[in-house]
């Protein structure tokens, strides 16, 4: 019995073999890669962007850094890391999924953005780079669909280099019970609609919300983030806790 | 919080669709790439940080590095700083606080101020060629006829008060005015010479 329990995780609201989890995730992104930047613009009514800039204001990015953009997707916070680290620093967008990997980098070279920047094909659990080796770490709406998130954060906390900080940006839970209800009611009977009309696909937007739910809230990822060792950890909730970035430093 | 990131997007975006469309914007970052400018309005309580790059400039709400050229002023001087005479001034006036490279500031000044925008081909992207030349030909016409009109109404006026309601004198009639004063001033000058004549002898 207890054999199970530990084989096993959850996706959504599934429970699912812990092998297979990745491979689920993936199928997901596969399917909405093509359409990611037109959903997340929709979805959030473009306040995702406001998110990502103020994440951008707590990175304390400097020209010259090294900065490795987890599951960085499309690439929004790469694309402004670029440009402020410079010529002399160095970006890494790594993302576990080669189609957002792909989607990213062509918008990005569309962009202009190029010279400082790598791409990587990664997992957050092993990352494949030296000890010591980043100024900063960002981690925005990724960590969610790590299967092994302790893992995850060791091996950030590993990778980050002491001085360093880790951004963790993901959904979390609003504290109004007015604003929960108007948010699961929007995210249950909306959402998996739009997502049917724009990117053709009703389920990775119902696992999208359903993978929200099953997330740990604020105090419970401070509390991991603290038990991978990262210390001086805080967070900061946006538009009511819809959102919540943590913040935490390698010392 | 958030609102003051509402606000440097808005900035960025107007930043730099401006920059798109100036002939010379790239030109001018490229001059400036890798600077970092952070610029403290005195309007508001806290500064914003400009990082030029070749592709864009890129405003932050806060910043951990060292910046460039630092800058405290009031909106109102925004404009005069492209002149790099008056600079000196605004410092003296304590309307511009600045630390670090003079020149740096003026290039970025440039950079927000002096755009080579050509509107009709901005234009032509929206609405076609043929009708963003009509209505840029529209709007050239309508500035001119404007002037003209001014012109007119300027002449129109000056001729109610000096013909019309003889609230003021017209040109010949100052002109014609002036003449009799300096006639009048010549006279009195001449009699004061006879005077002067005329006067040792009474003695």
């Amino acid at each position: 019995m207890t054999q199970q329990a530990d084989d096993t995780t959850h996706f959504g609201y599934q429970t699912v073999a812990t092998e297979d989890k990745v491979e689920k995730v993936a199928e997901v992104f596969h399917s909405v890669a093509a359409k990611y930047d037109v959903m997340n613009d929709l979805m959030s009514f473009g306040i995702h962007r406001v998110w990502k800039r103020f994440t951008i204001d707590c990175s304390g990015i400097r020209p010259g850094q090294k900065v490795l953009d987890l599951a960085g997707g499309t690439g929004d916070l790469t694309a402004k890391f670029s440009r402020v680290v410079g010529s002399q620093g160095h970006v890494v967008l790594a993302d576990i999924n080669d189609s957002m990997l792909k989607v990213g980098r062509a918008k990005l070279r569309d962009l202009g953005i190029e010279g400082n920047v790598e791409y990587v094909q990664a997992n957050a659990e092993a990352l494949p780079f030296p000890d010591n080796h980043f100024d900063l770490i960002t981690i925005a709406f990724g960590l969610r669909n790590v299967t092994d998130k302790d893992k995850a954060l060791r091996s950030m906390y590993r990778v980050l280099k002491p001085g360093g900080r880790l951004l963790v940006l993901e959904f979390s839970k609003t504290e109004q019970a007015l604003l929960s209800k108007a948010y699961d009611f929007y995210s249950f009977n909306i959402l998996p609609g739009m997502g049917k009309v724009v990117a053709n696909d009703a389920d990775s937007y119902r696992y999208l919300a359903e993978s929200i739910r099953m997330h740990p809230d604020q105090e419970t990822l401070k509390g991991m983030m603290q038990d991978a060792e990262f210390e001086g950890v805080e967070y900061f909730n946006l538009t009511g806790g819809i959102v919540a970035l943590h913040r935490g430093y390698k010392f | 919080m958030p609102l003051l990131n509402l606000l440097s997007a808005g900035i960025e975006t107007g930043i730099n669709t401006l920059q798109k469309w100036d002939q010379q914007g790239a030109n001018r970052r490229q001059r400036l790439a890798g600077r970092v400018f952070s610029m403290e309005l005195k309007e508001l309580a806290q500064p914003f940080f400009f990082v030029v790059s070749a592709q864009q400039v890129d405003v932050l709400g806060r910043f951990e590095g060292n910046p460039d050229v630092a800058v405290k002023l009031s909106v109102s001087a925004l404009e005069d700083l492209k002149d790099s005479g008056k600079t000196t001034q605004l410092i003296k006036q304590d309307k511009l606080e600045v630390e670090g490279d003079i020149q740096l500031l003026q290039q970025f000044a440039e950079l927000l101020t002096e755009m080579e925008i050509d509107w009709e081909e901005e234009l032509s992207h929206y609405v076609g060629d043929v009708v963003a030349h009509k209505l840029c030909y529209g709007a050239k016409q309508l500035k001119q006829g404007a002037q003209k009109q001014a012109c007119r109404l300027q002449g129109n006026l000056a001729e109610i008060i000096t013909e019309e309601y003889r609230l003021a004198p017209g040109p010949l009639e100052v002109a014609h005015f002036c003449d009799e004063v300096s006639v009048l001033a010549e006279q009195l000058q001449a009699l004061e010479m006879r005077l002067a004549k005329l006067e040792p002898s009474c003695e």
